[in-house]
């Protein structure tokens, strides 16, 4: 245990990719493609998210329904709600990021009433 | 995050030290001449920034603030002599506030059992070969910190006076060696396993951890003991699950790494019961030395008791 666990430390701490702030998704059930913007200057705070979604195959109107956010080592977690829908797609405000960090992004989505998800990491300076 | 200075004042068993609750590494608490010892530690933490996933030091805003008490029990038994058993429970209150949020939680933290062996003590200085001292332990964190049930936060994986939601294993040894009578170089080091849990509503499985100190202890009189450490904690990548239960994915980018100072000020009188310590932490806020994790500074205070061991107390009386 202990050499698996010293392996796992020093293989987890290497150095991560900085994560995109926009970027193309195919959703965890592969109903919907996501292509997400995070606005920028990503801060610590209230941030906006741009999304479009179209379904991957076939036809149907998707939805986003929520945006959750969690650090999962420090257990810290945000959530929206307040999302309107426009013409390019939908606008996710008010993302309360309170922590500098990386956060996991996740997407709930819903395409003719069957839930998916897109995840994506982001970090907070 | 006190109690690798625990350890290093305590493995010659003449010193008493004060570590949090959260904290890693092979503390100790009853002397070797002790049964039974308690103690009560109380700690104030104040975060002074955080350390982005590349290193990067953000200092806290003059509207930002991160703060917790602590009052942490622990309780010891030596027996048979090498070996001390030891249980930890504390109870936090964790503040947090923002330009655009205030948090504020209050708690229990996780109870925490450790097995401390004393393998040897250290040799004499006449002898040929002069060896530390060496002691193996082992560590067992059971969950049951508020963190569990109202998913409230603390200063990191390592760092949550209110839990970690997670159970955790650990091994660990601490090392020392005299130089000269009054000074005491001393090594010590944990490794932990963490098992999965579901604080956040799904599988999460917080990376392995790895503590490491070094550190020297001064002895300017009988009474008084100074000690000095550098302490490293390594916590690998966080494993989370997706909502619909399948499988956990490391997310990289959420490993640990944090360097702490430690300053510690022990009082003493071989003859009483009662001792005393004072111990201060600061995690350097500097850029690249710590990753993904919170740089706080922190002030213990300890009050402990002990009660001799039959064979040592008749020794006490007749002195």
């Amino acid at each position: 245990m202990t050499t698996a666990a010293l392996t796992a430390v020093l293989v987890g701490c290497s150095a991560p990719a900085p994560a995109e702030t926009s970027l193309s998704l195919v959703s965890e059930h592969g109903l919907v493609d996501a292509d997400v913007r995070v606005a920028t200057p990503v801060k610590r705070g209230n941030n906006e998210l741009f999304v479009s979604l179209r379904p991957h195959e076939g036809s149907g109107a998707p939805s986003l329904l929520a945006v959750d956010a969690v650090m999962p080592a420090h257990s810290h977690e945000a959530h929206t709600t307040l999302i309107d829908q426009t013409d390019e797609g939908f606008h996710a405000s008010e993302l309360d990021l309170f922590m500098t960090g990386r956060w996991l992004l996740t997407l709930e989505l819903s395409l003719d009433g069957e839930p998916d998800s897109v995840s994506l990491p982001i970090d907070v300076p | 995050m006190l109690a690798a200075v625990g350890a290093l004042l305590l493995t010659s068993s003449r010193v008493s030290a004060c570590p949090c609750s959260d904290d890693g590494g092979t503390s100790s608490l009853v002397r070797d001449d002790e049964r039974y010892a308690v103690a009560l530690v109380a700690t104030s933490r104040h975060a002074l920034g955080h350390f982005d996933a590349f290193g990067q030091y953000h200092a806290l805003g003059p509207v930002d603030g991160e703060t917790s008490e602590e009052l942490l029990l622990r309780a010891g038994l030596r027996l048979p002599r090498r070996v001390e058993w030891l249980g930890e429970l504390g109870y936090a209150s964790y503040r947090f506030h923002s330009l655009s949020r205030v948090e504020a939680h209050t708690g229990v933290g996780d109870a925490l059992l450790r097995a401390r062996w004393t393998l040897r003590d250290e040799g004499m200085p006449h002898e040929s070969l002069w060896l530390p001292s060496l002691a193996l332990a082992g560590l067992l964190r059971a969950p049951l910190g508020a963190l569990a049930d109202n998913r409230s936060a603390g200063f990191g994986s390592g760092g949550a006076q209110l839990g970690l939601g997670a159970w955790e294993l650990g091994v660990g040894f601490d090392a020392a060696r005299s130089l000269v009578p009054e000074l005491q170089l001393m090594l010590g080091a944990e490794g932990a396993y963490r098992f999965e849990d579901h604080v956040l509503g799904r599988a999460r499985r917080l990376g392995p951890r790895l503590d490491a100190t070094v550190g020297a202890r001064l002895m300017p009189s009988a009474w008084l003991a100074g000690t000095f450490a550098l302490r490293a904690r390594f916590t690998a990548d966080v494993a989370l699950g997706n909502g619909d239960g399948s499988g956990l994915q490391r997310l990289p980018g959420t490993a640990e790494r944090l360097w702490s100072l430690v300053l510690g000020a022990a009082v003493y009188d071989r003859n009483s019961k009662l001792r005393s310590s004072l111990t201060l932490s600061w995690d350097p806020p500097v850029g690249s030395f710590s990753v993904g994790t919170t740089a706080a500074a922190a002030l213990s205070v300890a009050l402990a008791y002990g009660v001799p061991a039959p064979n040592d107390a008749a020794a006490l009386n007749t002195r």
